[in-house]
């Protein structure tokens, strides 16, 4: 099945890489063959703000999903031609306005003991002026006591345990 | 930056800040573009474009405001020249030269070569050299294919044998290459290590996209998000010593207000000590000389596998 073959050619290839299988995706694969594949959490959609199951009906097959937010996502301010867009919606936004937008979104989140997960792209964050922006948005979040600052996976196994599926 | 053989962008390095030095420990490259040609379409600058008030006011109040502030700032800049607007403007290209300004091509007429037989382009790219030689009395060092305003993805004006095509006629860089924040080097064969000088640009930091009408961008006059831009840019760059890039249009930023603009920043600019305003050629002489493709050009095999079923 082709897209069972394109999972483990992934699988491999990070492994590879990195000396560890990925748990974790941000993708459209199908979720039974992601949990075939022994994923743990899918970050893609956004029915809801913080982590949540996605499953069948009846509760079963259920896979975890910690949801970003385009409006947290560097490309949709930043980027030049993303995704075929239109001239009009070319995203040429300085960091200083986005610093703002994403600062307010953690703020909230942090007063209500919430969830941020911001996206990234090399090509687009990895520009000078936007990596100081990121150093001086991650030195305010650092200056608040008690934020906790782990990679998906860690969110993941932390759900899984403190909120499991059935 | 390591190159590889059907591109792959997994393991690519730039050079780091502590690697990056310019002549007589200057701190950071700071380079002006300004763009000749009028706004034009991808067949090129026709009659019509050059009647328009903004062509206009772009070679003649616009460039001369612009060229004013520069000299009273004793700042260079490399002029991309379209070979029909040297044509045209030869007194003022060499009023610009005359002042210490780089003259560089910007295509035969600004048109889209992607579409152009390797024959075709070539035949463009050799009358515009020697146009530009003609009317600047010195071969341009520098081949610019900036972004057009109407373009859907504002890739200049690049064909897949444009970069061979400057190396066989001797130029020394490409101007617009959007792989790094530094100079690197455009590989057009990976046996023989073909590669071109590479210069840095980037659409953030063209005025173009900012100052009405922009046919991209975001929408209409934003001169403060491109002043922030432009800050922000030089600020880390600066600190990190590596290089800054600016692009602009006579046409646009000749405009008054935009100039006061322009000019504060240059004031923010001008008030940092041991900032490199070199032209292009200069700084491309620079890089050659200290980073030379033999050395510094890493090419690995590509990691890319296809198999039956592969997207790619």
């Amino acid at each position: 099945m082709l897209e069972r073959e394109h999972l483990r050619r992934a699988k491999d290839a990070i492994e590879k890489l990195t000396g560890k299988r990925p748990v974790g995706t941000r993708s459209w694969h199908t979720r039974q063959l992601l949990l075939e594949e022994g994923y743990v959490y899918n970050s893609h959609d956004t029915p809801d703000h913080r982590p949540h199951y996605i499953s069948e009906p009846d509760g079963s097959k259920a896979l975890l999903n910690l949801p970003f937010h385009y409006a947290i996502d560097d490309a949709m301010f930043f980027s030049f031609a993303w995704l075929n867009s239109e001239n009009d919606a070319q995203r040429m936004m300085d960091p200083e306005h986005v610093e703002e937008i994403w600062w307010l979104a953690f703020m909230q989140q942090y007063q209500q003991g919430g969830y941020l997960n911001i996206c990234m792209h090399p090509f687009v964050s990895g520009r000078a002026l936007r990596i100081a922006m990121l150093d001086r948005l991650i030195a305010r979040m650092k200056r608040l006591p008690g934020v906790w600052f782990p990679t998906c996976e860690q969110v993941a196994r932390h759900v899984l345990s403190v909120h499991p599926a059935s | 930056m390591p190159w590889k053989d059907r591109y792959t962008i997994s393991d690519e390095k730039s050079l780091l800040d502590s690697e990056v030095t310019w002549p007589d420990g200057q701190r950071c490259c700071f380079r002006i573009v300004v763009d000749l040609a009028p706004p034009c379409g991808p067949a090129g600058i026709t009659p019509q474009d050059l009647t328009t008030p903004d062509a206009y006011f772009g070679m003649h109040g616009g460039l001369a405001a612009l060229s004013e502030v520069l000299r009273r700032r004793s700042l260079k800049a490399t002029f991309a020249v379209p070979a029909v607007m040297a044509e045209i403007h030869a007194d003022a290209i060499r009023r610009l030269r005359d002042a210490g300004h780089e003259i560089a091509a910007h295509g035969f007429k600004h048109e889209d070569v992607s579409l152009l037989g390797r024959e075709d382009e070539r035949a463009r790219l050799e009358r515009t050299t020697e146009i530009l030689a003609r009317v600047a009395g010195q071969r341009p060092s520098g081949w610019f294919s900036l972004p057009r305003p109407g373009d859907k993805f504002a890739g200049g004006a690049v064909s897949g044998h444009t970069v061979d095509l400057l190396i066989e006629d001797g130029y020394d860089y490409f101007g617009n290459g959007l792989a790094d924040d530094v100079p690197h080097y455009w590989v057009t064969d990976f046996a023989s290590r073909r590669a071109l000088l590479t210069l840095p640009y980037y659409y953030h930091f063209d005025d173009q996209f900012f100052l009405l009408f922009p046919k991209k961008g975001t929408g209409l006059e934003n001169p403060d998000t491109l002043f922030r831009n432009w800050k922000a840019e030089l600020d880390a760059q600066y600190k990190r010593g590596r290089q800054f890039a600016m692009v602009l249009h006579p046409h646009g930023i000749g405009w008054p207000n935009r100039l006061l603009m322009l000019e504060q920043f240059l004031d923010h600019a001008q008030g940092l000590p041991a900032l490199w305003n070199a032209t292009s050629a200069e700084c491309a002489q620079h890089w050659t000389a200290t980073f030379p493709a033999a050395t510094h050009l890493k090419l690995e095999p590509s990691i890319w596998r296809d198999y039956p079923g592969s997207l790619s």
